[in-house]
This record gives structure tokens, C-alpha cells and sequence, in this order.
């Protein structure tokens, strides 16, 4: 008994001997680690890597999203010695941390197949150091139901309009603003349009803030941020302060108020809150120019490879076919809903994108929050949000902003 | 060992069994203590000398310059520093009364105290997180509904979004949760005061108020000690109920010091400056704590 036991067992180590020398004659197999803070799409994301773990039989992808505490995660795993080969950093002062660890793109051919603008938001010191994941727009979003039911039948874009237009919601006893200013970055996103004086480079605005050569006080519209704010805490829902960006997107989903600030990405929580929900995107009114109303774009996310990965090509040859091939851009553009920076031209699922590519040129500045001190965003949502709650005047936020921004 | 006849033992090796009986119930807890606790407690020391962000491979020394920042220039630390303080008063206050009171209550046997003391006791076994997010369920939705169909202004209150209800908001909260762990350790202590005392008291004609404040709060100052200790403490490290519930808003107005070093590590990239900040709060604790058991130790009494 104990001897047949004794033979089944070496047959079966010999056959998975043979077994292992069977897949040792084709390409050496490889794991590529891969890590993102992706939320949305997610089925389809595991099914786009089954397909190209088929194609591919000698790789094998192990991903992660992880949409909460991504940041803090990425921290963890460098400084364990356990970077994943592709990862993604948030454009600007976030990548230029990272930048030291990341592969440089250069004069990689990749390149050539994005558009020229999404490339431009990847370098650091002059040097392309990562792939853009996808463009992204930013201002306010309106509920076109509700506008058209008020009887409003243009957007407003000048602060007057905007002022105009809370009274008309008003009066049909509609709310105007269902701001998240329970979130911190919703206050401080909103705060920042104010923040790019005309249409120029925002990388040079924060260069002479930072240089003390401008201050808060000096540029053109920042004053007007506090109007923002009156405006949204005199015809805004109750306790905005204690919504967050999940609450406040639902609010303007149903209808419940007119205007929200938030950016394209949204799409998929929208559709899931009221799949009817008619959203359109409303560049920000920044003063009495209606050339100075704008939406900001940028590309917020870029995937960057793991420098010392043993697998750095093969990790670029993934990514090539997840943001340029057509299985990949139709998982982009169909799952994830979003814009991709692939040169070609799209029609987009996301209605909300897809409304704001309108405004794309005069009516569209680069994000400021790419190139702002890392800690601007606490400081500029915990100042706003003791003007909203009444606990500072605009002379005191406007001091403690100047003082604290270049500490 | 201990059963070898006397004699044929040397002292010696009576204590060197004595001493490795000892190292195989410590060694290994102080070896993790040391690994798990010491060795990042210096590390931490080294970083907060130095200027890293949390990411970056080239780390260079900075002397005392975080330190400095802290004391002279650094208003949002000594707001959160100041929210602590200001929590620990209402926290260690109100549940240490509280907890006190219901041990009076619920302290002998008995089918309804040992179903209120289970009922007490139910929220302390809770996670944090899963409380706070109930929580802030009921004070947002929750409220909102019962407004609606009672039209009570108590309902309509923004309990976490205006800085002064937010604060309150946090302290009941606290206080919600922990009142039965600390109500457990006052009723162990009261169960442990000896009954012929009491009896005599009674005999003697002392009030049942009398008969408490002298004897029996005397014979419990060990749970005194204990509870005040931890509910400082607790208040002092205030954090997972301010990550769901306020993160530190509206207007910094809830920002704990742990709360504000987390962010300065992980949210500002200020690693460096995050560290000597927990250094700083660290002697605090210290420093709070040894003055406050100091105070109560004093006050214990033996019969």
C-alpha cells in the first residue's frame, strides 16, 4: 500500500517536473504589478487584462485599484520596497516626487501616439516621465432640466448672470448650489478658478506667488471668489457644509438644486444616481467678462513604469494597449468614460464631457491644482469654509491665505 | 527544577532558573515591543531632524528647524493642540461623572442591571468606523427625515457642519461609545468594596451621599486612577472618529493633533515636520499624564 503510495506521488512530481519544462520552451513568463486609484469601470477592466493576458500568454497582470487613501498606499508600498512596475501619480508637484523612480519616456516611440497637449502636462525638469492616463474637465455642472424648467435659456457668464440667475432658480423655489463644502478640495477646486488672473500659463502664476512677486490681493479676480461664495451660501441649499461630493452630486442628479461644482469624472456616479439626468457643464464665472468664465482641463492622472522594474518594456507595451488600442479605447471611452489622450477623434459616452468639449479654447484654462504647494488645497478649503460658515471675514481669509501659502 | 532536594542546588543556578523562567514570558513581548514600538519611536526621532517628504531618496538634515517652526510659527498645530484640551476637559468630565453614576445604579446583581449594563457596554465593542458612519447617517439623513415629520428645530441643526455643534457633536459621540467600558471598570471597583464596611456605615446612620464620598469613592480611587488615565489619554489621541465624521472641519474647527500630523505626513507631503510635530505631542502626553495619575495615585487609599 505505502509503496504505491510512494509511486503515485513520484509520477505525479515527474509529470509536474515535465509540466514546467513544457511552458519554460515558450517566452519566460513574467508578472507585471500595476497599481491605480480607478473607481469606475472596474468589470471591464479585468475583463481588458484577461484579453491581453490572452494574447500575450507569457504575461500575467496583477492590478490593484485602490480609490481610497491611493496616496497614502503608494507612500507605503516604495518605502517597503514594493513599487509596483506601472503606477499612477496625480499630474504636476504629485509626479515630480515621484519622478526620480520613474522610467523616462523621452524619446520613447509611445509617444508619438498622444495627443501633444496631454504629453506637455508629463514633464519634470524638462524630461517626459510619464504616460497621461486620460484628459479630464473641471468647473461647475448644471442640471439642464432644471434650468429649462426655471425658464433660464442661457448659461450665465459674468457673476452679475450668475447673481441673476440664483434669483430666477429662487423664485421658482429651486436652490441654486448644492456645493460639497464638506470636502475640502470642493471648496478649494471652486476657489481656484479665481486664482488664474487672464488666460495665462498657471505653472507662471504659481511661480510668482510663490516668489512673493504677486500676491493674493494683486490678482485680477480673486476678490470676486468671496462673491462666489455669498452667492452659494444666500441661494445654496442648507447645510452645505456637511454634504459631501457623493451627497452633492446626488442633489443635482435629482434635481434638488441647480448647480454643483464638480468635474467630468463624475459621469458614472450621476448616471447611477438618475440614469434621465440631462448634466451640462457650466464654465465658471470668474468676473463681469464673460471672458473670464472658463472650465479648467488637464490631464490629473499619468501612469508612470517603475524605473528599476525588470519589466519595464513589457509594462510600457501594456499600457500602449490599454490607452491606444481599440479594445483599449473602448473600454476608456465606454467603461471608464472618460477622454482619452490617444490621437484620434471620439464620441464620448460621457454626455458631460462630450457637453464641455464646447467650451475647449477661450473658454478653457489649464488646472491651477496641478503646480499649487501641496498643501495649498487644506489651506484654501479650510480658509473658504470659515468665510461660509461666518467665522472670518474676507480681509482675514485673504491675510492667512498670503501668509500661509509659500510655509 | 523547584523539585530537587535543597543543597544540591547552588545559589547560582537557583537564580539563573529563576531569571530564564522570567525571559521565557518576557523576552519575546519585549523583543516585539522593541520592534514594533522602540525602534520606530527612534527612527521617528531621527526624521524629525530632517527634511524627507515621505518619497524621496535624497534626505537631508535640517537641525532644528522643524522644531522652531512648531513654536514660533505654526498656529494651526496649537488650534488642534488647543481643540484637544478643550475636548479632554468635556470628554474626561462628562464620562467619568456619567460612568460613575450608572456604576452607582447598576453595581449590584440583578436580571435588569445586567441587561442595562450589556446595553451600556454594546457600543464600546463597535468598531470606531462603523459607529461614526451610522452616526453620521443619522445625523444627516436621519435628521433630516425626522425634521420633516416633526418640524422640531433640534432636527434641523447642522450637528457637523457648523464649527460649535460640530465640536459637542464629537464629544457626545465619545462619550456614547465609551461609557460602558469605564462604567465596568467603577462597577469592579465597587463590587470590590468590602460589605461589613458599608454595613457599619449604615448602623453608624450615614447617608447614602455621605457613605459614598466617604468610603466608597476613597476605597475606589484604583478605577479612578485607571479611568482618568485612559479617558485622557483617549481624548488626548482623538482620531478615527474625526477621519469619517468631520475631517477636521468645518474651518479646521475639529482638527485634533493626531488629525493634523496625519495630514502633515500624508496629505502635505511634510514628513519631516509631521514627525517632530508627534515628538512635541508626545512629551505633551507624557508630561499630562505623569502629572495626572501623580494626582490621583496621591488620593489612593488601603483599608
Amino acid at each position: 500500500m505505502k509503496k504505491s503510495i510512494a509511486l503515485i506521488l513520484s509520477l505525479v512530481m515527474m509529470a509536474s517536473l515535465l509540466g514546467g519544462l513544457a511552458v519554460a520552451e515558450g517566452a519566460e513568463p513574467i508578472t507585471i504589478t500595476y497599481m491605480d486609484a480607478n473607481a469606475y469601470g472596474l468589470e471591464g477592466f479585468q475583463e481588458l487584462i484577461a484579453k491581453y493576458e490572452a494574447l500575450n500568454p507569457h504575461v500575467k497582470i496583477e492590478a490593484q485599484n485602490i480609490s481610497n487613501e491611493y496616496e497614502q498606499s503608494l507612500a507605503s508600498k516604495l518605502n517597503s520596497g514594493q513599487l509596483p512596475d506601472i503606477f499612477t501619480c496625480l499630474t504636476g508637484t504629485n509626479a515630480a516626487r515621484y519622478a526620480e523612480y520613474g522610467y523616462d519616456f523621452t524619446d520613447h516611440p509611445i509617444l508619438s501616439k498622444f495627443e501633444e497637449s496631454a504629453i506637455a502636462t508629463s514633464y519634470v525638469d524638462g524630461r517626459v516621465m510619464g504616460i497621461p492616463v486620460a484628459f479630464e474637465t473641471m468647473g461647475m455642472l448644471y442640471n439642464k432640466d432644471v434650468f429649462a424648467k426655471a425658464g433660464l435659456e442661457q448659461i450665465p457668464q459674468t457673476l452679475d448672470e450668475l447673481e441673476a440667475a440664483c434669483q430666477t432658480l429662487k423664485e421658482q423655489g429651486i436652490p441654486a448650489f448644492a456645493l460639497g463644502a464638506a470636502d475640502l478640495w470642493e471648496v478649494a477646486y471652486l476657489a481656484s478658478h479665481f486664482i488664474i488672473p487672464e488666460n495665462e500659463d498657471p505653472q507662471v502664476t504659481m511661480a510668482q506667488l510663490a516668489s512673493g512677486e504677486r500676491t493674493f490681493r494683486d490678482l485680477k479676480n480673486f476678490q470676486n471668489v468671496f462673491r462666489m461664495f455669498d452667492l452659494i451660501k444666500e441661494y445654496g441649499m442648507d447645510k452645505q457644509l456637511e454634504m459631501d461630493w457623493e451627497i452633492s452630486e446626488n442633489n443635482l442628479a435629482n434635481g434638488n438644486a441647480a448647480i454643483i461644482q464638480m468635474g467630468d469624472w463624475c459621469y458614472n456616479v450621476i448616471v447611477g444616481f438618475n440614469p434621465e439626468a440631462k448634466i451640462g457643464m457650466l464654465p465658471v464665472p470668474t468676473g463681469d467678462d464673460p471672458a473670464d468664465s472658463f472650465l479648467m482641463n488637464n490631464v490629473s492622472w499619468q501612469y508612470l513604469v517603475n524605473k528599476d522594474s525588470a519589466h519595464a518594456e513589457e509594462a510600457i507595451r501594456f499600457l500602449e494597449f490599454l490607452l491606444t488600442s481599440q479594445d483599449g479605447l473602448a473600454w476608456m471611452i465606454n467603461d471608464y468614460g472618460v477622454t482619452p489622450c490617444a490621437k484620434g477623434d471620439f464620441q464620448l459616452v460621457n454626455t458631460i464631457a462630450q457637453d464641455g468639449r464646447q467650451y475647449i479654447g477661450p473658454h478653457t484654462r489649464r488646472m491651477v491644482n496641478s503646480f499649487w504647494p501641496t498643501h495649498a488645497m487644506d489651506l484654501l478649503g479650510a480658509e473658504f469654509q470659515a468665510y461660509l460658515v461666518g467665522s472670518k471675514t474676507a480681509d482675514q481669509v485673504l491675510d492667512t491665505i498670503q501668509a500661509e501659502w509659500n510655509q | 527544577m523547584k523539585s530537587a532536594a535543597p543543597g544540591s542546588n547552588p545559589k547560582w543556578k537557583k537564580k539563573l532558573a529563576w531569571g530564564l523562567d522570567y525571559a521565557v514570558f518576557t523576552v519575546p513581548a519585549l523583543l516585539l515591543v522593541i520592534y514594533t514600538t522602540l525602534l520606530p519611536f527612534l527612527m521617528n526621532v531621527v526624521y524629525s531632524f530632517t527634511d524627507w517628504d515621505g518619497i524621496k531618496s535624497q534626505v537631508s538634515f535640517v537641525g532644528w528647524e522643524h522644531f522652531a517652526r512648531i513654536f514660533t510659527r505654526d498656529a494651526k498645530f496649537w488650534g488642534s493642540v488647543g481643540f484637544n484640551l478643550r475636548f479632554a476637559l468635556f470628554y474626561v468630565v462628562v464620562v467619568n461623572v456619567l460612568a460613575l453614576l450608572l456604576a452607582t445604579a447598576l453595581y449590584r446583581r440583578g436580571r435588569l442591571s445586567t441587561l442595562a449594563r450589556s446595553l451600556f457596554f454594546v457600543p464600546y465593542v463597535i468598531s470606531i468606523v462603523a459607529i461614526s458612519l451610522t452616526w453620521r447617517f443619522i445625523l444627516t439623513s436621519g435628521f433630516a427625515t425626522l425634521y420633516q415629520s416633526t418640524g422640531w428645530l433640534f432636527f434641523n441643526q447642522s450637528w457637523l457642519g457648523s464649527p460649535g455643534l460640530a465640536f459637542y457633536t464629537l464629544v457626545f459621540l465619545s462619550v456614547w461609545q465609551n461609557v460602558g467600558f469605564y462604567m465596568m471598570i467603577y462597577i469592579a471597583g465597587l463590587m470590590g468594596v468590602p460589605a461589613d464596611v458599608m454595613e457599619a456605615a449604615d448602623i453608624d446612620g450615614a447617608s447614602s451621599l455621605r457613605a459614598f464620598l466617604t468610603i466608597k469613592l476613597p476605597l475606589i480611587m484604583p478605577s479612578v486612577t485607571v479611568c482618568l488615565f485612559t479617558s485622557t489619554l483617549f481624548a488626548l489621541k482623538l482620531f478615527d472618529i474625526i477621519l469619517v465624521l468631520t475631517k477636521g472641519g468645518p474651518a479646521n474647527a475639529t482638527m485634533s493633533v493626531t488629525f493634523n500630523i496625519y495630514k502633515e505626513a500624508f496629505g502635505n507631503y511634510h514628513y519631516g515636520l509631521a514627525t517632530a510635530k508627534s515628538l512635541v505631542f508626545f512629551l505633551f502626553c507624557t508630561f499630562i499624564t505623569v502629572l495626572q495619575t501623580g494626582l490621583t495615585k496621591r488620593r489612593e487609599v488601603e483599608l
